[in-house]
């Protein structure tokens, strides 16, 4: 009985024991169970915290390389409304890194009056995190884009055009690479010229081998320099016909001509387009004279001239001598046609977006812009806005203002409307009127010789010799903005020392060189001669060239920029968190 | 319960609990850590430092910057030391321009005049040992053309950081200068320190890149 109260109180307290320890063994788990949420949780508190800003900081890293991306294959586009219009593949696209990815689109937010403003979008992504970069960009305009600073000499043969001491140069300056070898500068310097806007060159800094190639000139440029900066696509033979092309296609038939030479017993006859823009009453007007005859004249050999143009097809690495205006005809029951220039007005429309209207005019062929007008002793004046597209050459035979308003430095007033926009496929050079005389009387049955520039003998009628005796005013003027697809901006019939031709170069209107102002902007594909001064004798003309910032603002109709960057517009920039 | 029994199981327990204990205090540790890593002062600073001086230099207008020393409420351009236009330039401010109002679809603020190069700047200037911003329109901008004094009328003025200090050997912002002109990428160097610590101090090496160019 005993043993059996004994045995009993045993299992009791074993009981107990064991209840105790389960009790503590059950505390202790919770306890440290808790405490190990505890670290978890610190753990993953922390690492969210580390993710969380290295995360966010890769997601806009790559959100940025998106924008990159778009912008960069922008500049590579022939023509990015084109481009657009055409839906073409990269229009959007992505990329992928190793902690990150973004996707990004390209498309056009509006025209602010004639310039497109693009906007890409780029959402970055890492992780949970996203970081999104929606910018606003135009494409770059510059004051001077050149494709080389060289002018031709042959038909592969170029030299080095130089900026001298005493030149100030008061635009932007953007030169494309040169790729020579060896490698020098692509910019030509001798003694101390001003640059007092910024130079962009398409080449880097230095050598392969580490040389600095302009250690010698950093000290000139007061509006800073850069180098590897995209090219200038006027170059791009394929960029310019694709401009062209659009251009040709939204402007009104009845201002798109195909001109034809009828004049067939002129030597070296070349078909043109003649414009002469005036203001009449008030309204500005152009006066259209088509199937002109141009009578043209080139050199014997390449030794004798510097009026060259680019072989088209050789992309530019060949140049060939051409026919230079002289002067032309026109049929004697030809019908000019006077319009006003809101006449030639169009809009350019993109997925609902429209341009402000613009003039546009077309040539499959040559322009001439100059005439015999009186109303502005013998000046073009534009008023309105209005391009001139031709596939051949434009031949600037008068000074052409804008009208309107005039800074005290002579440039156009900011506020002034009235703009000019040229871009031939061939070359757009100052004519020399002092080659009209090259035939003496011109007689052609049917025909009426048309005069340009300016008389020498005012009172001389068209059966006196003297009435083909003509130039270009001192300064001659020029308010355009100007792109030259085959060639360069110049002068023709420079005098060329070593040639022994029986033309010797240009009529000047005082001395032995006059002023060329150009208040625009240039975009050329090779430099072309204006003037040339050295113990050899002095021709042509000395260049004044200044930028016109109004063109900036896009009031030059028909996109007709080149300009391979995209930058980001004034207030374009955004970057945020989407929610 | 034999006395044994009690003495192994207070042992038990004293060790239970101090295991415990030393768990919990690291845990604590750990935690106070943490806490501070992602509420630290230091940190915070940092961070609002980064993110002001980011955001305002990517949406400004790189032709249109200024770097300048900054004494006794004078600005002063910095440039690059004469001769040496390749140089890297240091300065105690910097001041942003950019555009306050968007450029929409009609362009209703004229935005794409060349004349309008910003319509509103940020001034970062280290002031003693404080970083500050002033935002204010422009022009005038933060101080007239050349230099002179700091422009404090229709600013507000926003305190980024304190106990902030270029301990560098140089000022806290620069530049590298080609050809006499700013490339567009300001960088920031300061070291910032904790007021209840002096021996905690972060510092904080950032830079913006200015993308925009207008008149271009």
């Amino acid at each position: 009985m005993r043993d059996r109260r004994s045995k009993s109180r045993d299992q009791k307290s074993d009981i107990r024991y064991r209840g105790v320890s389960l009790a503590l063994a059950v505390i202790a788990v919770v306890i440290l169970t808790t405490v190990g949420m505890g670290l978890l949780t610190i753990g993953y508190g922390v690492r969210h915290h580390a993710i969380s800003a290295k995360a966010d900081a890769a997601a806009m890293l790559a959100a940025e390389a998106g924008y990159e991306k778009a912008v960069f294959w922008m500049g590579q586009q022939q023509d990015m409304l084109s481009a657009l219009q055409q839906g073409a593949a990269g229009t959007s696209g992505s990329l992928t890194f190793p902690d990150s990815s973004c996707t990004y689109q390209i498309g056009l937010y509006t025209f602010v009056k004639s310039r497109p403003v693009f906007r890409v979008v780029s959402h970055g992504y890492s992780g949970i995190f996203e970081r999104c970069v929606d910018v606003l960009t135009v494409q770059m305009i510059s004051g001077w884009d050149m494709g080389l600073c060289r002018i031709p000499t042959g038909a592969t043969s170029t030299d080095e055009v130089n900026f001298k001491t005493g030149e100030v140069i008061d635009l932007p300056i953007h030169i494309n690479k040169a790729s020579d070898s060896p490698d020098i500068k692509d910019i030509f310097i001798i003694g101390s010229p001003s640059f007092l806007q910024a130079v962009a060159m398409g080449e880097d800094r230095y050598t392969a081998g580490g040389g600095d190639k302009y250690a010698s000139v950093m000290s000139l440029f007061d509006g800073g320099i850069y180098f590897n900066q995209p090219a200038s696509r006027v170059t791009d033979e394929g960029s310019v016909q694709s401009k062209v092309s659009r251009f040709r296609d939204s402007t009104l038939p009845q201002y798109q001509f195909t001109p034809t030479a009828t004049a067939t017993s002129l030597t070296n006859r070349l078909p043109a387009v003649q414009l002469e823009f005036f203001v009449e009453g008030g309204i500005g007007k152009v006066r259209i004279t088509n199937n002109c005859s141009v009578r043209g004249f080139r050199q014997s050999s390449d030794s004798s001239t510097y009026d060259f143009k680019i072989k088209p097809g050789t992309g530019g690495a060949q140049y060939e001598r051409y026919y230079i205006y002289t002067y032309h005809v026109a049929s004697t029951s030809a019908v000019s046609t006077t319009v006003p220039l809101t006449s030639t007005y169009v809009t350019q429309s993109f997925g609902g977006t429209t341009s402000d209207p613009g003039g546009q005019i077309f040539v499959n062929g040559n322009v001439v812009i100059g005439g015999n007008s009186t109303l502005h002793n013998n000046d073009q004046v534009v008023k309105g806005t209005v391009t001139v597209v031709a596939t051949g050459n434009i031949w600037i035979a008068d000074s052409i203002y804008v009208d309107g308003s005039h800074r005290a430095d002579g440039l156009p007033a900011d506020d002034n409307p009235n703009v000019l926009g040229l871009l031939a496929q061939g070359v757009i050079k100052v004519v020399d009127p002092g080659l009209s005389d090259i035939d003496g009387i011109v007689k052609i049955k049917g025909y009426a010789y048309m005069p340009v520039g300016r008389p020498n003998y005012p009172s001389a009628g068209s059966t006196s010799s003297d009435y083909y005796q003509r130039y270009l005013p001192d300064p001659t003027i020029v308010e355009a903005a100007i792109t030259v697809g085959g060639g360069g901006w110049g002068a023709e019939n420079v005098w060329l020392s070593s040639y022994g031709g029986g033309v010797a170069g240009r009529k000047e209107a005082t001395g032995s060189q006059d002023y060329l102002r150009v208040h625009g902007t240039i975009t050329e594909c090779i430099r072309g001669v204006v003037g040339v001064s050295g113990f050899m004798g002095a021709d042509g003309y000395l260049k004044s060239y200044h930028m016109d910032n109004r063109l900036l603002t896009g009031i030059v109709p028909g996109d007709i920029w080149l300009r391979g960057k995209y930058v980001p517009a004034p207030a374009g920039w955004h970057d945020y968190r989407p929610q | 319960m034999t006395l044994v029994e009690l003495v192994v199981a207070m042992g038990v327990s004293i060790i239970l609990i101090a295991g415990v204990g030393v768990l919990l205090d690291g845990g604590n540790r750990a935690w106070l850590r943490a806490y501070k890593a992602a509420n630290d002062r230091l940190n915070i600073d940092a961070q609002a430092l980064t993110a002001a001086f980011g955001a305002a230099g990517r949406r400004s207008n790189r032709g249109n910057y200024v770097l300048y020393t900054f004494a006794e409420g004078i600005l002063t351009p910095a440039l690059p030391p004469s001769g040496q236009p390749d140089s890297v330039v240091f300065g105690d401010a910097v001041e942003f321009r950019y555009w306050d109002v968007p450029l929409n679809t009609t362009d209703s603020y004229n935005l794409m005049d060349s004349d309008t190069t910003a319509t509103a700047y940020a001034l970062f200037y280290l002031d003693g040992d404080t970083m500050k911003v002033d935002y204010g329109s422009y022009p005038p901008g933060a101080a007239p053309v050349g230099g002179g004094n700091r422009n404090t009328s229709g600013i507000s003025t926003a305190v980024l950081a304190k106990n902030v200090s270029a301990d560098s050997g140089h000022p806290p912002f620069s530049h590298t200068t080609v050809g006499a002109t700013g490339q567009g990428s300001v960088r920031l160097d300061v070291t910032l320190t904790d007021p209840n610590d002096d021996s905690r101090t972060m510092r904080v090496m950032t830079s913006t890149l200015l993308r925009n160019i207008w008149p271009r």
